[in-house]
């Protein structure tokens, strides 16, 4: 079960978990450090945790955003049941994200969701010759 | 500020803007638009006109934790850790 922490309970094993989230992100669409903590610290963005990682979400016309998220341990269907929860507490009939894990794209599946699209990331050789 | 004053019996005896000393017969006072209720004015008797009561104020919670600026470093230094620069 996730646990909203506020962002005065947010310490460093959050932000760990965040650089982490960030790292696995690729470098062009990475976010802003800067503007993860300002969101997190003005309301707009809120951070779930559970127990070994966590994501944070905001909420857009109707959207469930998830902007971050990390987990070692993988439960699909804990998350599902999680985002399912939170998306219709907020009223979302909808869950996008830039998070690239296929373990997410495989909850948001498993609760009726649809992948329209991914991004796939190709490491290219700066000469173009091999 | 829009302040309502009102007498013993809840009736509204002015609504006025800015520091103006409340009517001598006023009884209780509220902010328009402040949810919290009306605060209750004590009449000081030497003088004959009402004194303001303080409202009393809710204990303020310390924000625990570092600070915005420093969980954007402690960020920043975890990142930095994490790829090794």
């Amino acid at each position: 079960m996730i646990r909203w922490v506020p962002f005065e309970q947010i310490g460093i094993r959050q932000l760990t978990e965040i650089a982490k989230s960030l790292l696995a992100q690729p470098e062009h669409c990475r976010l802003d450090k800067a503007d993860i903590i300002d969101k997190l610290e003005a309301g707009f963005w809120r951070l779930f945790e559970w127990d070994d990682g966590l994501f944070i979400v905001h909420t857009d016309n109707g959207q469930l955003v998830i902007d971050a998220m990390t987990a070692s341990i993988w439960h699909r269907s804990l998350l599902a049941d999680d985002l399912k929860r939170l998306a219709a507490d907020w009223l979302c009939d909808t869950v996008k994200t830039t998070v690239f894990d296929k373990r997410l794209a495989d909850a948001i599946v498993k609760i009726g969701g649809r992948i329209e699209s991914y991004d796939v990331i190709l490491p290219v050789n700066g000469t173009g010759h091999e | 500020m829009r302040k309502a004053y009102f007498d013993s019996d809840g009736k509204c005896l002015l609504v006025q803007t800015g520091m103006i000393e409340p009517p001598p017969d006023a009884a209780f006072e509220a902010e328009v638009g402040d949810t919290d209720g009306p605060n209750t004015l004590e009449f000081d008797k030497a003088k004959g006109k009402p004194k303001r009561k303080e409202r009393h104020m809710p204990t303020p919670v310390p924000r625990s934790g570092p600070s915005v600026k420093e969980r954007l470093a402690l960020l920043e230094a975890q990142v930095a850790a994490l790829t090794g620069q």
